[in-house]
């Protein structure tokens, strides 16, 4: 059995992290970054987003902000709206 | 599986079963295994249902089955997954062949550990290595074989290539033996072996593919983009299709050889005496006003056909291009206020094509309540690709004014009825979240194989009931059916309408198909029966009315006859009044087109 410390889909309470990282949402476009977490979304929404490989680890490029929210993940492009956008916490890399 | 030889004869045909994420190539593969065409494009969802067909492995004969895309098959799961789901769990099973986009490792492996908990022997294609390898993606595929305990085999489906080895590999298929992990630790688990098992090498610069891709999805450019594929449309449809094509096929082809030469071998059928009038009704039935080949055939074949084949090679292009569900990043905050989100364009773009498959293609759609909507609306006024030409046909040769008058009453119907539907049905809508497919050169071949296929699906369904109805017709007309009709619906299409009295029975044509009530109104209005202000009311009514047979159908079997029916019993009085309205307005400020 393979098993991790923590989950990739750490929650909210999960008290190491919730000092570090930013919402995808206040990102512009161009930020690169890891995906710390996912915050504050229900878990269907949690689901979905991880099936889409958006979990922790997963290398993101915020690509566009508006009308909708555009930004690759690994080698996956994804449209979002903002609500999403705001569930996805990363670490900005520089 | 392995110690069994593939030679000793089985009870029944190997069962094999492809499954993968939404747009992986799976009905490529279907197809290279099966020689069977299932739709293909360039966007997930485009397999609605589960297709089956006949493979030769090794010596034995295979079932192989197409599945509809899934990026889960535990936890939350949409309409599609469950249906995946469903058909793995069924003991009949012999064989799971996941197809996986390659540059996506990741993904590929957390769908594994959900599909190893099927414990079936797996096969695990990685398809499209030939983008991925341009993405700088390389993936060490003995290795991943030998901890995943399959078969891994690499695979541009498109091209044939790797078929051979995944016919050679499902003889060695296993069940996956490598230590399952916890379920909230899935993604941790695929994250870390992406990384063992693949190398990443850096990006070389952007290729003409993501400029496009970007200027597709970027305002600025994106919009003046979407005008200008509309305006290409319509030139290839509209103009090209609508006007060229059927002119040609309805004056000259139609005009002077075919009913012509119809009519004078049906003129040779005149017996005398007693049996006169029995020929003179066979003649009419073939030739006659509401003629078998002069109406019917007619009908179908020459205003019908060149409109829906040029439409079908443009949408497949568009379909495959992938530049579609780059809509729903300009068309979600509309969406959003209807109670939907930007997905919804895919079924509703889709409508544009045919609204019964559209309808069926709603079930990508997250919530019960996004999908009722999104079939209200596509029995509304989405046109179909042959309405949607005749109206370009018809107001086309009007004016500009007419024909953004008739999409500006219609899409405002959209979305005003889609605002309180939203907010009046119960239910919740799901978050918009979409994956883009890359933007990529459409196949020729693919696009000639789809344009043919489609066109061969629309002459197997349209022509009988194009001559069924125009059959129906005939007996009412002699039967004086369509005088009473005529008369009875009266004071609806002549008085709130303002239309010609014989435009009532183009209207009951538009329920047995949508087209060929359209082609009803084209014929009318080349023959100078309807004004430009006429043409604007008649085709918004259409567009608005009812859906039809085969539509209606599949909404009872998509949501319910209660559904349906309630459906119905709403659009036809919006359709009308709609109408009515228009009409009223044209008169009191006195417009004319």
């Amino acid at each position: 059995m393979v098993r991790f410390g923590s989950s990739a889909l750490a929650s909210e309470d999960e008290p190491r992290m919730t000092a570090t990282g930013t919402r995808l949402s206040d990102a512009p476009a161009g930020t690169r970054g890891v995906v710390l977490r996912i915050v504050g979304a229900p878990p269907a929404s949690v689901d979905r987003l991880t099936a889409l490989g958006v979990s922790k680890g997963a290398a993101v490029t915020v690509l566009q902000t508006y009308p909708a929210f555009v930004f690759a993940c690994d080698q996956t492009e994804l449209a979002v709206e903002p609500a999403v956008a705001r569930t996805i916490v990363i670490e900005v890399l520089p | 599986m392995t110690s069994e030889p593939l030679l000793r004869l089985r009870a029944r045909p190997l069962r094999i079963v492809l499954a993968g994420h939404p747009n992986v190539g799976k009905s490529v593969l279907f197809g290279r295994l099966t020689g069977r065409y299932a739709t293909v494009s360039n966007y997930p969802g485009t397999t609605v249902s589960v297709t089956s067909g006949r493979s030769i492995v090794g010596a034995e004969v295979c079932d192989v089955v197409d599945t509809p895309g899934v990026n889960a098959l535990r936890g939350t799961l949409s309409e599609d997954e469950a249906i995946t789901r469903r058909l793995l769990l069924e003991d009949d099973v012999d064989v799971i062949v996941q197809v996986g986009d390659a540059r996506n490792l990741r993904r590929v492996l957390l769908l594994t550990a959900h599909l190893a908990e099927f414990e079936k022997p797996m096969v695990l294609v990685l398809n499209m290595v030939d983008e991925a390898r341009a993405h700088g993606v390389d993936i060490d595929a003995d290795a991943l074989s030998a901890f995943l305990g399959i078969p891994v085999v690499e695979a541009v489906a498109v091209e044939g290539r790797g078929i051979a080895e995944l016919r050679e590999a499902l003889g060695r298929a296993a069940v996956p033996d490598f230590p399952r992990p916890a379920a909230d630790a899935t993604a941790a688990w695929a994250h870390m072996h992406a990384g063992r098992y693949r190398r990443v090498r850096a990006r070389r610069t952007a290729r003409l593919q993501e400029k496009i891709a970007r200027a597709s999805r970027d305002p600025i450019t994106g919009i003046p983009i979407l005008i200008a594929v509309l305006y290409v449309f319509y030139l290839f449809v509209g103009v090209f299709g609508a006007q060229t094509l059927v002119a040609l096929l309805e004056e000259d082809v139609f005009g002077r050889w075919i009913n012509p030469a119809a009519i004078a071998a049906f003129g040779w059928l005149t017996a005398p005496g007693a049996l006169a009038p029995v020929t003179a009704l066979v003649r009419d039935f073939f030739v006659g006003e509401y003629g078998l080949i002069t109406m019917g055939l007619t009908y179908a074949v020459a205003i019908v056909l060149p409109v829906v084949t040029m439409f079908f090679l443009v949408f497949g292009f568009l379909e495959d291009s992938g530049y579609i569900p780059r809509l729903a990043i300009f068309s979600d905050r509309l969406f959003r206020a209807m109670g939907l989100n930007g997905k919804a364009v895919l079924p509703m773009v889709l409508g544009l094509g045919c609204d019964t498959m559209a309808t069926m293609t709603t079930r990508i759609l997250g919530t019960a309540k996004e999908r009722l909507i999104a079939i209200l609306l596509l029995a509304l006024g989405v046109p179909c690709s042959a309405q949607l030409a005749t109206i370009l046909g018809i107001l086309g040769g009007v004016s500009a004014a007419a024909l953004l008058t008739l999409f500006g009453v219609v899409l405002g119907q959209l979305f005003v009825v889609g605002f309180l539907a939203g907010r009046i049905l119960p239910g919740e809508r799901s978050e918009f979240v979409l994956e883009m497919p890359p933007i990529r050169l459409p196949q020729f071949r693919n696009l000639l194989v789809k344009t043919v296929w489609r066109v061969r699906w629309y002459l197997g369904e349209a022509v009988p009931l194009f001559l069924i109805g125009t059959a129906l017709l005939f007996v009412l007309d002699r039967a004086g059916g369509l005088t009473l009709l005529t008369r009875a619906a009266e004071p609806i299409v002549a008085g709130l309408l303002g239309l010609p009295r014989q435009t009532a029975q183009v209207f009951v044509m538009g329920f047995l198909r949508r087209d060929y009530g359209a082609a009803g109104l084209l014929t009318m209005a080349r023959d100078g029966l309807l004004t430009g202000s006429q043409s604007v009311v008649a085709l918004t009514v259409m567009t608005l009315f009812v859906p039809c047979v085969a539509q209606l159908l599949m909404m009872v079997k998509e949501r319910g006859w209660r559904v349906a029916l309630a459906i119905v019993a709403f659009v036809t009085p919006v359709a009308v009044l709609t109408g009515a309205g228009l009409n009223g307005a044209f008169r009191f400020f006195g417009i004319g087109f």
